[in-house]
C-alpha cells in the first residue's frame, strides 16, 4: 500500500466521488438550498398580503379609502366581510393578516367635523407582515386624512405650499443605509445561505473524521500517514475543505453578483475569510468527533450545535434584545462571529477596527479547540476507533 | 374466526408498541436526540427569546441647530421606548465614527437653521440614517423618529391654530378629520418569542423524532435484523397492524413532549395559549402520525443511520422557513407551496398556531384538520408498504 499525504488525499477524493450520497450532501444540498432561498424571496419585499375590509359605511368616501388601502404595495383586500364575526374568523384561521374597519357614518362624520376612528386589527404574530401592513395602513390612511384636510385648508384660502406646511411643518428625510430597497431578499439570504451551509460543513466533517473511528480503521489511517497525526488529519479533510470552498465561492457569487446585494468589501478577501470559517467549523467537527463516544452521538450533538447557531447569531433578532448571559453565550457558536464580521466587512464596508478584532479573536479560540481535537483524535486513532 | 383474528391483531398492535418503546429507550443516542434534545430546545429557545422586544437602541443625535426646539426634539427621541439618544454631538463625522465602532446603531441629524425655517413656515427636514444591514435596527429607528416628528408636527400645528384664536378642543379635531388606529392582535407587543416559540415546538419535535427514527431504522438495516426484530408479525395483513403499533409508541412519546411544551414551558415563560387543550390534542394526533409514517418511509431512503441524522438536521431550518416564519406563505412561489404541502409541519404549524395563538376552534379550521388527516393517510399507505418490503426482503 502506498503511504503518505498524497495517497490518503487521493483515496479520500476517490471515496467522495464514488459515493453519490456524500457528493449529494457536499455539493448538491448546499447548491440546491441556495437556489431554494434565492427563489423563495425573489420578490425582495412581500407584496399584496391578504387583508379583509369591513366597510360599515359604504359611501363614496369609504370606498375611496378602501381603494387606497388596496393600492398600497403590501396590502390586498382579499374580500369584504359582511359582518364583524366573519372578518374575525378569517383572521383567526390565518387566512388574512389583518381586518380593517371603516365605521358607520364615516363620510357624514368627516363632513360634520365629528371625530371617528378607522381601525386596523392586524395579526401581530407574523412579524414581517405585521410591520409592513401597519406601516402601509398608517401611510395610506394618513395620506387620505391629510388630503381631506388639505382641501379644507385650501377652501379657507391657503395656497397649496402653505397648506402643506400647515399640515406637516417638519419633514423627515429617511436615509436607508446599506440596503437601499429594504429588500428582505438581500437581508435574509445573506444569513440563510451560509447558515444552512455551515450545518452541512459541520455534519459532513464530523462524518469524515468519525467514520474512520466507527469502522475502526484508525490504525490503518495512522500507518498510512507514516505515524504522523498531522498528515492523517489534513490529508483526510483537505478534499472536503476544497469542495466546501468551491461551494462557498459559488454561494458568495450568487449572493453578491446574482441577487446583487450591495457589496462594499473585496471579493477575494471575503472568500478568504470564508475559507477560514470553513477551517474553524472543521476544527470544531474534529473536536466533537474525537470527544464523543460514537459517530451517531457526535453527529446528533454536532448537528444540533450547528442548527442552533442561527438563533444565537443575533441577526434576525438583534443581540440588544437578548439577556446579557445569552449575549456572551452566543459566542460559543462560530457562526455568530462569522455573521457579524461579514456584515461589517461586506455590507457596511467598515475597515478593520477594534470590533472586528473581537470577532477574529473569538474565531481563533475555536482554532485552539481544534488543536485539542488533534490530540484527542490521535488517541482515538491509536486505539483504532470508538469503543463499541 | 374473525373474532379471533381481531384479537390477535390488537395484540399485535400492543406488542409492536411495547417493543418499539423498548428499542427507543435502549439506545442512548435515540433517547438523547429524541427526548432530551426536544425538551432542551424548548426550554432553551424560550429562555433566549423571553425578552420579546428590545428597547432603548443607542443612537447619536447630531444637533447642528442647538436651539431650544432642537433640544426638545432630541429629548423627544430619547423618550421613545425604542431609542436612546446615547450621544448628542454637533459633528456628523463624530457620529459616523461612533457608528463604525458599533457604539450607536443609527444617526438622527437636525440641520442648522432648523428652528428659524420652522418659524418662517418653510418646511425643514430631520434626517434619519437607519442601519438596514440589520432590519430591526432600521425599523426601530425609523418608527421612533417618525413618531416623534408626528407628535412635533401636531404640537406646532395646534399651537399655530390656538394663536389664531381657535380653541384647543376644536384645533385638535380639525387637525385630523378621523383617527387612525392600529391594534396588534394575539401578540400584543409584536414580540419575537410569542411568534417564534410555538412554531419551533412543532419543528423541533418533527426534526428530532425523525432523527431518532432514522437512527433506529438505520441500526436495524445496518445490522440486517429488521425482519428478525419484527418476526412476530408474519400473518397476512400484519404489516398494517405492525405499522400502527410502532406508530403508537411515537404518538405517545411525542404527544407527551408537546404537552410538556404547551402546558409547562409556555406557562413558565408566560407565552399566551388561547386554545382548548383537548382540541389541540385532537389536532396534534394526525400531525404526529404523519411525522411518524414519514419517518418509517425514510427507512428505505437511508441505509445508514448517519445519513438520516445528517439529512434531517440539514433540512431542519429550511422546513422552518417553509412554515412562513421569516417570509409569509402567501408570498411563496407556486413550487414552494407544493413542496411545503408534503411536509407535515407546514399544515401542522398552521393549525397549531390558529388553535393555540389565534384562539380558533377546531371546527373553524375544519379544512386544515381534514387535509392533515389526508396527508396522514397518504403517508400511512407508504409506511405500510415500506414495513412490508423490509419484512419480506430479509426473510428471503
Amino acid at each position: 500500500m502506498k503511504k503518505g499525504f498524497f495517497s490518503i488525499f487521493k483515496k479520500e477524493v476517490i471515496t467522495i466521488f464514488t459515493t453519490p450520497r456524500l457528493l449529494l450532501l457536499i455539493l448538491g444540498v448546499p447548491v440546491l438550498m441556495s437556489f431554494y432561498y434565492a427563489s423563495l424571496m425573489d420578490e425582495g419585499v412581500p407584496r399584496d398580503l391578504p387583508v379583509v375590509l369591513l366597510d360599515q359605511d359604504k359611501t363614496k368616501l369609504s370606498r375611496q379609502l378602501g381603494l387606497m388601502l388596496d393600492a398600497t404595495p403590501s396590502m390586498k383586500i382579499a374580500f369584504e366581510a359582511a359582518g364583524e364575526l366573519e372578518g374575525q374568523k378569517s383572521v383567526r384561521r390565518g387566512d388574512v393578516f389583518a381586518m380593517i374597519i371603516i365605521p358607520k357614518d364615516f363620510q357624514k362624520n368627516i363632513q360634520k367635523g365629528i371625530y371617528s376612528n378607522v381601525t386596523c386589527y392586524y395579526n401581530g404574530d407574523y412579524l414581517l407582515p405585521a410591520g409592513l401592513i401597519y406601516k402601509d395602513f398608517q401611510t395610506a390612511a394618513g395620506t387620505f386624512a391629510a388630503g381631506a384636510r388639505l382641501k379644507t385648508l385650501q377652501q379657507g384660502g391657503l395656497t397649496t405650499p402653505e397648506a402643506m406646511a400647515t399640515i406637516s411643518p417638519v419633514k423627515t428625510d429617511v436615509h436607508v443605509l446599506f440596503n437601499p430597497y429594504t429588500s428582505y431578499s438581500y437581508y435574509l439570504n445573506l444569513s440563510f445561505m451560509p447558515m444552512t451551509f455551515q450545518i452541512v460543513i459541520m455534519v459532513v466533517s464530523i462524518y469524515a473524521f468519525g467514520s474512520v473511528l466507527k469502522y475502526r480503521q484508525g490504525r490503518e489511517l495512522f500507518n498510512q500517514a507514516n505515524g504522523s497525526i498531522i498528515t492523517a488529519i489534513f490529508a483526510k479533510i483537505l478534499p472536503y475543505t476544497l469542495l466546501f470552498l468551491i461551494v462557498g465561492i459559488f454561494m458568495n457569487t450568487l449572493l453578491f453578483y446574482r441577487i446583487n446585494i450591495p457589496f462594499k468589501g473585496n471579493f477575494f478577501g471575503l472568500n478568504l475569510f470564508f475559507l477560514s470559517f470553513i477551517l474553524i467549523c472543521q476544527s470544531m467537527a474534529l473536536f466533537l468527533a474525537s470527544v464523543m463516544s460514537s459517530l451517531r452521538t457526535a453527529l446528533t450533538i454536532g448537528g444540533s450545535y450547528a442548527a442552533l447557531a442561527f438563533s444565537f447569531a443575533g441577526y434576525t433578532f438583534p443581540p440588544e434584545g437578548l439577556s446579557t448571559f445569552t449575549q456572551y453565550f452566543s459566542y460559543i457558536f462560530p457562526f455568530t462571529s462569522y455573521m457579524r464580521f461579514t456584515v461589517n466587512y461586506a455590507i457596511r464596508g467598515i475597515t478593520f477596527n477594534s470590533e472586528q478584532l473581537h470577532y477574529m479573536i473569538a474565531l481563533t479560540v475555536f482554532a485552539c479547540i481544534g488543536v485539542i481535537g488533534i490530540l484527542l483524535y490521535n488517541k482515538k486513532l491509536q486505539k483504532g476507533g470508538y469503543d463499541i | 374466526m374473525i373474532f379471533k383474528n381481531t384479537i390477535e391483531n390488537f395484540a399485535l398492535i400492543f406488542e409492536a408498541c411495547k417493543r418499539e418503546f423498548k428499542m427507543i429507550f435502549s439506545d442512548s443516542a435515540v433517547v438523547m436526540s429524541y427526548i432530551l434534545s426536544t425538551l432542551a430546545v424548548a426550554f432553551f429557545y424560550s429562555y433566549v427569546y423571553s425578552n420579546e422586544v428590545f428597547t432603548d437602541l443607542p443612537v447619536a443625535v447630531v444637533d447642528s441647530d442647538q436651539t431650544s426646539m432642537s433640544h426638545q426634539i432630541s429629548r423627544m427621541i430619547d423618550a421613545t421606548p425604542e431609542l436612546h439618544a446615547a450621544y448628542t454631538t454637533a459633528s456628523l463625522e463624530k457620529a459616523k465614527t461612533l457608528y463604525q465602532e458599533g457604539i450607536v446603531k443609527g444617526i438622527v441629524a437636525i440641520p442648522k437653521g432648523f428652528s428659524r425655517e420652522l418659524q418662517k413656515g418653510d418646511v425643514p427636514a430631520i434626517s434619519v440614517y437607519g442601519d438596514a444591514s440589520y432590519m430591526l435596527y432600521y425599523k426601530q429607528t425609523l418608527t421612533a423618529v417618525m413618531q416623534s416628528v408626528g407628535t412635533l408636527n401636531g404640537q406646532v400645528e395646534i399651537k399655530k391654530m390656538i394663536s389664531n384664536g381657535i380653541p384647543m378642543q376644536q384645533a385638535m379635531h380639525t387637525r385630523r378629520p378621523f383617527g387612525i388606529v392600529g391594534i396588534p392582535l394575539f401578540n400584543i407587543n409584536v414580540g419575537y418569542a410569542t411568534f417564534l416559540i410555538p412554531i419551533v415546538f412543532i419543528i423541533a419535535v418533527q426534526t428530532l423524532q425523525l432523527t431518532a427514527m432514522g437512527i433506529l431504522n438505520g441500526t436495524l438495516r445496518e445490522k440486517r435484523i429488521f425482519a428478525e426484530t419484527f418476526s412476530y408479525a408474519r400473518q397476512k395483513f400484519s404489516s398494517v397492524f405492525l405499522t400502527l403499533g410502532r406508530a403508537m409508541a411515537y404518538l405517545i412519546i411525542s404527544m407527551v413532549l408537546l404537552l410538556i411544551q404547551i402546558v409547562i414551558v409556555m406557562h413558565v415563560y408566560t407565552f399566551p395559549q388561547r386554545g382548548n387543550l383537548w382540541e389541540i390534542i385532537v389536532f396534534l394526533i394526525p400531525v404526529i402520525l404523519s411525522i411518524t409514517f414519514l419517518g418509517m418511509i425514510m427507512t428505505s431512503l437511508f441505509r445508514r443511520r448517519e445519513d438520516a441524522i445528517m439529512t434531517v438536521t440539514i433540512f431542519s431550518i429550511p422546513t422552518l422557513v417553509l412554515c412562513g416564519l421569516s417570509w409569509p406563505t402567501t408570498a411563496f412561489p407556486v413550487w414552494a407551496k407544493i413542496v411545503s404541502a408534503f411536509i407535515p409541519s407546514t399544515l401542522g404549524v398552521k393549525g397549531f398556531i390558529s388553535l393555540s395563538q389565534f384562539g380558533a376552534s377546531l371546527s373553524e379550521i375544519r379544512d386544515v384538520y381534514i387535509q392533515m388527516w389526508g396527508l396522514c393517510v397518504f403517508y400511512f399507505v407508504f409506511a405500510v408498504l415500506t414495513n412490508r418490503k423490509y419484512l419480506r426482503k430479509e426473510n428471503n
